[in-house]
């Protein structure tokens, strides 16, 4: 018992930490259902959403590239820059395979931190 | 891309909930594929895999983290955007995907100079409805 009280910690937080990462995150799926079952799928409306949805992603990759959080912010702006170009060249270069852009990206990244701290 | 005529709400409650960002891009990839009375079970199974691994590795991630040296947290730091740019990359189809990948990368360090607090739903709304302006415009051309 008391070595489950002493992993679980304090159970209210943890209760307090669970509702407010449930609830901002079920009105929108709860929405998305509700409004989504009257929406024909080829509509117009949807191209749109779908555009806004990956320009949102685009817009979170850009984040994490330009104001990186964490340990990501001791690599110096030019090295994340350039394992991003790298990353991608070798995507297309290997006929858009994710995997080859991932690597190429994460050891233009590698290299640079070890060579430029 | 799910529904049939006999799909109900219910069916769909737990598609709702395992939709995050790597199903969302595979799904544009795989579902074409899949017959479209089977594409909820599709759904549900590749959403607990992929929610079985996340989970796996979150808690090894938890465990390491504290021991980890500060470029290998940098490395895995750098898989999140790499993997979500590649995968969308790989599943655009028409030009309005790729106007609304690359605009949207383009336009969010214009937009982080409001300092809104939103700034990626500002460049986002606004990239996405320039790629779908281009979409109108291609479609009627």
């Amino acid at each position: 018992m008391s070595y489950v009280s002493e992993f679980i910690g304090d159970w209210h937080a943890l209760v307090i930490l669970l509702v407010a990462g449930v609830f901002p995150n079920q009105i929108w799926r709860m929405l998305g259902l509700w409004f989504g079952s009257g929406i024909d799928e080829g509509s117009e409306l949807l191209v749109w959403v779908r555009a806004v949805a990956t320009a949102v992603l685009a817009g979170i990759i850009a984040q994490i590239i330009v104001q990186p959080p964490g340990a990501l912010a001791s690599v110096p702006g030019v090295v994340r820059y350039a394992a991003l170009a790298v990353g991608c060249a070798a995507f297309f270069a290997a006929r858009r395979s994710i995997f080859a852009g991932v690597v190429c990206g994460e050891i233009v990244m590698l290299a640079g931190k070890w060579w430029l701290g | 891309m799910m529904r049939t005529p006999e799909t109900k709400r219910r069916h769909l409650i737990l598609v709702a909930h395992l939709t995050a960002v790597t199903l969302w891009v595979e799904c544009f990839r795989f579902l074409p594929q899949v017959p479209r009375d089977r594409r909820i079970a599709f759904i549900h199974g590749l959403g607990c895999g992929l929610i079985s691994v996340s989970l796996i590795s979150t808690t090894i991630g938890y465990s390491l983290a504290a021991n980890l040296s500060q470029t290998f947290g940098a490395a895995i730091l750098m898989l999140t955007p790499l993997a979500f740019l590649f995968s969308t990359a790989r599943n655009c189809r028409d030009i309005s995907d790729v106007v609304a990948l690359v605009l949207g990368l383009v336009l969010f360090p214009v937009a982080a100079l409001l300092n809104s607090g939103v700034d990626i739903l500002v460049s986002g709304v606004t990239a996405g409805t320039i790629a779908y302006g281009v979409h109108r415009w291609r479609a009627r051309s």
